[in-house]
């Protein structure tokens, strides 16, 4: 099985001819950019100049070509008498004349025929489905290319992109009144590994029960929990690969077939989710990114023969499936939850078995996990204060002396944030992760026994503190956003910084450039291990 | 189609308004500037109990680009001239489609706000912000949107003419407002403005509102279009409010969670 992107099907095809096409579907999608843009412009020019013609035949003679497109009261009282007619009879006793003769005809200052598009938009939906028992249909999506190539020098890892990819993604909706049927799907060339990726993110089928009960089936993004890139209570499979070369945000959380149901009980809710085959994160395998691998004591990227990292995933049997649960409610602006989790660790941070020789070498490995654990957000001061708390329990070895099982840990989240200035936002996290019995891991290996850890040089501290601060900027009538997320581990010493502009060029088009900046005095620790991986990055996505 | 008329509902949520009886009002002109604008004020944003609405903005800019948002909007009183919810799930622009805010009005604190992201399915909760900024980039403030609370200026009424009271409103306080002050233009009939022009500490208006059409919707004076200009850099928004309906008895418990995620559409459609 492979690892990264791991549950999406591929097709191989020859490295280099696939590289051509990738930088072939990059030119492409710019170019397909580039003129749906112009046509826009064309489109939105061309209205305006229909909408004229209307207006003038209306109105008699014609105006003079630069004159003030004004209106004519009459023609507009009559488009007013259209619109409130047919409501006005039916639902209102006065007349129509008598509101519509109330509305001082104000001087206009041009762009009038612009509300022109609202009736073209009226039509537009008076063709389309509506009204009570009828589904409705949409279909959206984009078209996307992502460059993101490495800016150090890496040793590990010879290819110099992080990403290299043109991304088209399919969205389609089918809503009733009470069943709705959704379908996300994303095929994308990538150039840094050579192959075409198919990925469904969502094919689902969700149905309301009365107030009380609602269900979603199938292939799910599922998140919940109170922090910001920092998850305690969210166990469901995140992509670490996508979070670190520039994808949008929402890559970071990756799907899932699961069940999924709720109970709303007055003002509880009760979330229950079911994912029968035991689904991993999208982890860093070396082959895209590069990671310390504490068996080698080295950063493995492409360059190792030991890459992709492969590990033993639980038997798809019934009870190897995992369940998530959530209650929730408010009292208040005070927001409660509590979380339960049974299933495994979501990244293979265990081994398969005690180290050993080569025929017998363990590998890596998903140990079983179950988390407990509650939040609190509520308004503070003009901002907003959350904390979180979890109990990781890693009931396999809750002795912490098993060197092939990860020790549990508490993991604790405190942040605060709030607007600074108008349209100036500041958020601030502090985490803990405190791994329990730790003496077990650090002591000593008695003779003829296995140690608490393989490799308790590289362990993170008993306490593991990280600091996250995240400023928002819009600008521009929010056109222009400028951001930056910095994750900062005081006792680790390293860091992660993600700078990012953003600027929806026109409507459907926006660019996107950024950097992953990772740097760490150690190869180990959690972000240090990835700075050879740092880029900068270049998106440009154009929304249908 | 079943298309009732156009309401203006600035944008979001306001849409949607009281219930003071419309064209009740013909006894004699009134004399209480507060009593006109608190009036005002119940008629645009409470009308009825509960409402719906289609928006559609179009946003022009100083060089004449332009960019569309539209959204349906469901809102609930919980008292009038009190507290409100609201929801709104957005449809354009593409990029944004599925993405829904879940607000919960309060007229004595801090609003209460969430926002769902349908990539990422989460539910965001948001800090109160500035509420003279712009709405979803459009020209229109957060406050034009949910109201302004009427306490929050001294009001002289200047003139009344045969049709409209023309209101001078001054804040209490200068903290988080641009303006040095704003007149209403009002109707004497609908209590609907058909004016709004803010006046800078110089003394010029650079901002004016508008009411582009009206009408009565189950009673209820409505306002359908509306313009708001930035008068210094010469860019726009257009509101257009169609598909209102008033008094759908619309449940308190779809303002939750859950009807971000899953939008209600039995009351949406």
């Amino acid at each position: 099985m492979k690892p990264t992107i791991c549950k999406t099907k591929q097709c191989r095809a020859g490295v280099p001819s696939l590289r051509c096409l990738a930088v072939a579907a990059l030119t492409l999608a710019v170019l397909a950019l580039a003129s749906g843009a112009f046509a826009q412009g064309e489109q939105d020019a061309a209205r305006v100049d229909t909408e004229e013609g209307a207006g003038e035949s209306d109105a008699g003679p014609s105006t003079e070509p630069g004159a003030e497109p004004a209106l004519p009261d009459d023609a507009e009282e009559a488009l007013q008498a259209e619109a409130e007619g047919p409501v006005n009879a039916a639902q209102s006793a006065e007349s129509p004349e008598e509101l519509a003769g109330d509305v001082e005809p104000f001087e206009q200052d041009g762009g009038d025929d612009d509300w022109g598009e609202f009736d073209e938009w009226e039509e537009a939906d008076a063709g389309g489905s509506s009204g009570g028992g009828a589904w409705d249909f949409q279909l959206g999506g984009f078209v996307e290319g992502l460059v993101a190539p490495r800016v150090v020098k890496s040793a590990a890892s010879a290819n110099e992109f992080a990403a290299a990819e043109a991304r088209f993604r399919l969205n389609l909706d089918a809503t009733h009144e009470i069943a709705s049927a959704r379908f996300r799907g994303d095929v994308y060339a990538d150039g840094a590994l050579g192959r075409i990726w198919f990925d469904i993110r969502d094919a689902s089928i969700f149905v309301r029960g009365g107030g009380w009960f609602s269900m979603r089936f199938g292939r799910q993004v599922l998140t919940w929990g109170t922090g910001d890139f920092l998850f305690l209570n969210d166990l469901f499979p995140k992509d670490f690969n996508s979070f670190f070369i520039g994808r949008a945000d929402e890559y970071l959380k990756a799907p899932s077939n699961s069940i999924q149901t709720t109970f709303m009980m007055k003002k509880v809710g009760l979330d229950l989710i079911w994912t029968p085959i035991f689904e991993s994160d999208r982890f860093i395998d070396g082959e895209r990114l590069s990671f310390f691998n504490p068996l080698t004591g080295e950063i493995q990227g492409d360059r190792s023969p030991l890459s992709p990292l492969d590990p033993t995933f639980p038997e798809k049997r019934l009870r190897n499936g995992t369940v998530h649960g959530r209650l929730y409610g408010s009292a208040g602006p005070v927001e409660l939850a509590a979380y339960g989790y049974a299933g495994f660790w979501p990244q293979p941070t265990a081994l398969s078995g005690p180290l050993a020789p080569p025929p017998d070498a363990p590998t890596a490995a998903f140990a079983r996990l179950a988390v407990y654990g509650a939040s609190v957000r509520a308004p503070l001061g003009g901002g907003l204060i959350n904390v979180e708390g979890a109990f990781y329990d890693s009931f396999d070895d809750r002795a912490g002396t098993d060197p092939t099982i990860p020790n549990s840990q508490f993991r604790g989240l405190a942040g605060y944030e709030r607007e600074l200035f108008p349209k100036f936002q500041m958020g601030l996290q502090y985490y803990l992760e405190y791994t329990l019995k730790y003496d077990e891991l650090t002591a000593p290996a008695a003779s003829g026994e296995e140690p608490g850890s393989y490799w308790p040089e590289y362990l993170p501290n008993r306490f593991r503190h990280l600091i996250t601060l995240r400023l928002t900027q819009f600008l521009v009538m929010d056109k222009l956003e400028l951001s930056l997320f910095t994750f900062f581990s005081p006792d680790d010493l390293d860091t992660y910084i993600r700078p990012r502009v953003t600027y929806k060029i026109i409507d459907p088009l926006a660019i996107v450039v950024g950097a992953n900046l990772m740097f760490g005095r150690d190869d180990y620790t959690f972000f240090g291990q990835l700075k050879e991986n740092t880029n900068v990055y270049v998106r440009l996505r154009y929304s249908f | 189609m079943k298309t009732l008329s156009k309401t203006w509902l600035a944008a979001v949520a306001a849409a949607i308004l009281l219930s003071t009886p419309t064209l009740s009002a013909e006894a004699g002109d009134l004399k209480d500037a507060s009593e006109i604008v608190n009036r005002t004020n119940n008629t645009q944003y409470y009308a009825a109990n509960d409402g719906r609405a289609l928006v559609r903005m179009k946003i022009v800019d100083s060089k004449g680009r332009s960019q569309r948002r539209q959204f349906a909007v469901l809102r609930r009183d919980l008292k009038d001239g009190g507290d409100q919810n609201y929801l709104v799930v957005f449809d354009q622009p593409a990029d944004v489609r599925n993405t829904a805010f879940l607000v919960k009005k309060h007229t004595n604190k801090d609003d209460d706000r969430w926002l769902y992201l349908p990539g990422l399915d989460l539910v965001k909760r948001i800090a109160a912000s500035d509420e003279r900024t712009s709405f979803v980039g459009t020209h229109f403030f957060y406050e034009d949107i949910s109201g302004r609370h009427p306490a929050e200026d001294t009001h002289e009424l200047l003139e009344t003419t045969d049709t409209e009271y023309v209101v001078k409103s001054t804040p209490k306080s200068s903290k988080g407002v641009e303006f040095a002050h704003y007149t209403l233009r009002i109707n004497k009939k609908t209590f609907l403005p058909s004016k709004i022009e803010y006046v800078n500490a110089q003394g010029k208006v650079y901002r004016r509102i508008e009411t582009v059409s009206s009408s009565s919707v189950q009673g209820h004076a409505t306002i359908t279009r509306l313009k708001v200009s930035d008068l210094e850099s010469g860019g726009y928004t257009l509101s257009d409010v169609s598909n209102v309906q008033y008094d759908l008895g619309i449940p308190d418990d779809i303002f939750v969670e859950g009807s971000l995620r899953n939008p209600p559409q039995k009351w949406l459609r």
